[in-house]
């Protein structure tokens, strides 16, 4: 069993990490840390979840049988929080993004190393059902080699979540960014993944409003094998839309193409095959929190690297400020 | 009773043969009274076709006769200029398929033609008169998605010509670039309602005809437009077959609302038949519009014509949307960011 502290209430995917820890059977929920907004959420959950509750770090940190963590922080906290708990050999799963800046990311990931713990960092695209079999295809040259993909992730304002204090996603000084960054950051993993390799140039187009906050963004992204990538992603899926996300990936091989699509339709058909032969539909269905939670899970019992690691999430955390300083200048950014 | 316009249609090939013939055989506004080409049997087969009373295998030959009105040019798009001013100056009007030419200085020739001999031209953007296109543009205006802020038009086929075609010349067609983006450029140009700024592109050679011919058959394309808004739009010729022989989808993000548009998902024109199962008409194999389209924008130039009322696409509007294409053509090669020149 892996007993699990869940620190802060502050990110909105805390109310999917907390429920799926607490159900997974290899691991339980031991205490709950309210810093941050939304503390009497915190406290009530740990009366539900029938656990500690800590006003601040250390007191969860000075328990003797805490083996991980989900930081659902300020993304400006989790690198004080990360150090703290590899300092106490304590395994993280911290979410997205790992940091503000790249400098923090590889503090996180050099403390993370030193002390020989565990770090993931969960994306979402990379456990859906879709996505592992559109993967697989590539790999296994199943489309020729990859040309292009357009990817689309939306999703709503968080501003709209209700009964929730997420003033702070407005505050890019604890977000580091607003829409564009918040939610494109899932698919550009996704992209790094498929891919299989690194980005070389980015270029965007981003959109501010009025308070200065951006809300969505285009970015094209040219990776190091020559794949050219387009990417349209933000906080603006209308609020009126039944599903929480838009997710959308249209994938070009040579021979070949993949469409992962959002199941909104009737008849559902998320995932489909096109070749010189044949169309094919499919509904695969998919599964975020609760796959990073197993995946989280299986690498601290396995004693094993995680799916996503610490220099994935500084990888797409670069492309997410490449695309940023492209807006700002108006040119293209090399990376590295 | 005014005597029905006289139309001649010069290049009886593709175009010509699949969409605009059927488009005239339904219009009775207008009588089709010759065809030509350069290559006999394609313009006698196509005057058979329509009962026109003629063909020609030179243009010269065509436009020394009074008896036309009007030329519906049909060639490939680097004779679009020298023909369009040919007739325009023997006193014809034009309507002349999309894009307008493939460079800014013969369209602006083009443009002076016409103003020159009191002709009229058209250049016959085709989407705008897709009536799905149309009630999209009409739910913008209404203001129900607010501002429209963000626009992704894609427009995806397999090429379905040899690589001898011109299509595949880009000295020619302008590549995928040109004869496809040109209808993501005006669309988007004309759902967003403002001027572009900037553009930046990329291109990718997939497919062994690409590659042969040395030209990009995928480009995708980010425009900057004024007022803070912003468009992707991307063609290709490289999808495979089975994608949908014509494939194109429109996102449409507004201040206050969302459209969705997908040639795929949203088809309102499935007929079903106990003979022939689930049908979609709209796909042609070789044309991207459904045929109303075509006849749509035949009738409004005709009324344009006859009525003096200003058409729905002005030369202002084309020649816009190819000043989009030639800044993302050159930022392609540039690899950078290029503006539009005003």
């Amino acid at each position: 069993m892996i007993n699990i502290g869940i620190v802060s209430y502050a990110h909105v995917h805390v109310l999917k990490y907390a429920p799926t820890i607490a159900s997974h059977p290899d691991a339980c929920i031991v205490g709950i840390v309210g810093i941050g907004p939304n503390k009497e959420l915190a406290k009530k959950d740990a009366d539900y979840y029938k656990c500690d509750y800590y006003e601040n770090l250390e007191n969860l940190f000075s328990r003797d049988d805490l083996d991980a963590i989900y930081v659902g922080t300020e993304a400006s906290e989790h690198k004080e929080v990360v150090q703290q708990a590899a300092e106490h050999g304590i395994h993280v799963l911290c979410d997205k993004p790992i940091a503000l800046n790249l400098k923090d990311a590889d503090e996180i990931i050099e403390v993370a190393r030193k002390n020989n713990i565990k770090l993931m960092v969960p994306f979402n695209p990379r456990f859906q059902l879709p996505m592992i079999k559109a993967k697989e295809m590539i790999d296994n040259g199943e489309i020729g080699d990859l040309q292009y993909i357009y990817a689309v992730k939306f999703g709503k304002n968080p501003q709209n979540i209700k009964d929730f204090d997420t003033s702070w996603f407005f505050d890019t000084k604890k977000s580091g960014c607003g829409g564009f960054g918040d939610i494109g950051i899932h698919a550009i993993d996704a992209l790094r993944w498929l891919i299989g390799d690194e980005a070389d140039k980015v270029y965007a187009d981003i959109r501010y409003n009025e308070e200065g906050i951006d809300e969505m963004g285009i970015a094209t992204i040219e990776f190091r094998n020559g794949v050219i990538t387009s990417l349209i992603s933000g906080w603006t899926f209308p609020f009126g839309s039944a599903p929480w996300l838009d997710v959308k990936f249209e994938i070009l091989g040579k021979n070949g193409a993949l469409v992962i699509d959002k199941p909104l339709y009737e008849p559902v058909w998320d995932f489909q095959i096109f070749t010189s032969e044949k169309a094919e539909h499919q509904d695969l269905g998919r599964r975020d929190v609760p796959a990073n939670v197993d995946e989280f899970i299986n690498c601290i019992m396995e004693d094993r690297e995680p799916a996503i690691t610490g220099e994935d999430a500084k990888a797409a955390l670069e492309i997410v400020l490449a695309a940023y300083e492209s807006a700002k200048t108006g040119m293209e950014v090399k990376l590295r | 009773m005014v005597d029905k316009l006289k139309v001649a249609i010069v290049g009886n090939g593709n175009i010509c043969n699949l969409a605009h013939i059927p488009a005239w055989k339904s219009i009775k506004e207008a009588e089709v009274v010759a065809t030509c080409d350069i290559i006999e049997e394609r313009a006698k087969k196509a005057c058979i076709d329509l009962g026109a009373k003629e063909y020609y295998t030179s243009i010269d030959d065509m436009l020394s006769k009074d008896s036309i009105d009007l030329v519906d040019l049909c060639v490939p798009t680097h004779e679009h200029a020298n023909i369009a001013i040919k007739a325009l100056e023997s006193g014809k009007h034009v309507i002349c398929e999309k894009p307008i030419s493939n460079n800014l200085q013969s369209a602006k020739l083009m443009i002076s033609a016409a103003k020159k001999n009191g002709r009229q031209l058209y250049i016959a953007h085709t989407r705008r008169f897709d009536p799905r296109l149309t009630t999209i543009k009409e739910t913008i205006d209404s203001g129900k998605i607010g501002t429209p802020v963000y626009i992704r038009r894609c427009e995806r086929s397999y090429l379905p010509f040899p690589k001898d075609m011109w299509h595949w010349n880009t000295a020619k067609s302008g590549g995928v670039l040109l004869d496809i983006g040109i209808h993501c450029a005006d669309l988007v140009r004309w759902f967003l309602g403002s001027e572009p700024i900037e553009v930046f592109a990329k291109g990718k050679t997939i497919r062994e005809e690409a590659k042969e011919m040395n030209c990009h058959d995928l480009v995708v394309a980010m425009i900057k437009f004024e007022e803070n808004k912003n468009a992707i739009i991307e063609a290709s010729w490289a999808h495979p077959k089975t994608y949908a022989p014509f494939y194109s989808e429109l996102d449409i993000i507004g201040t206050k609302g969302k459209i969705e548009y997908s040639d795929q998902k949203t088809n309102p024109m499935v007929f079903v038949s106990p003979e022939k199962g689930i049908n979609f008409p709209r796909y042609s194999p070789l044309v991207s519009s459904i045929p109303e389209s075509f006849k749509n924008e035949m009738l409004h130039f005709l009324d344009c014509i006859t009525k003096d009322i200003k058409p729905r696409i002005t030369l202002e509007d084309a020649y816009s949307a190819l000043k989009i294409i030639k800044a993302a053509e050159k930022s392609i090669s540039e690899k950078k960011q290029i503006k539009v020149i005003s």
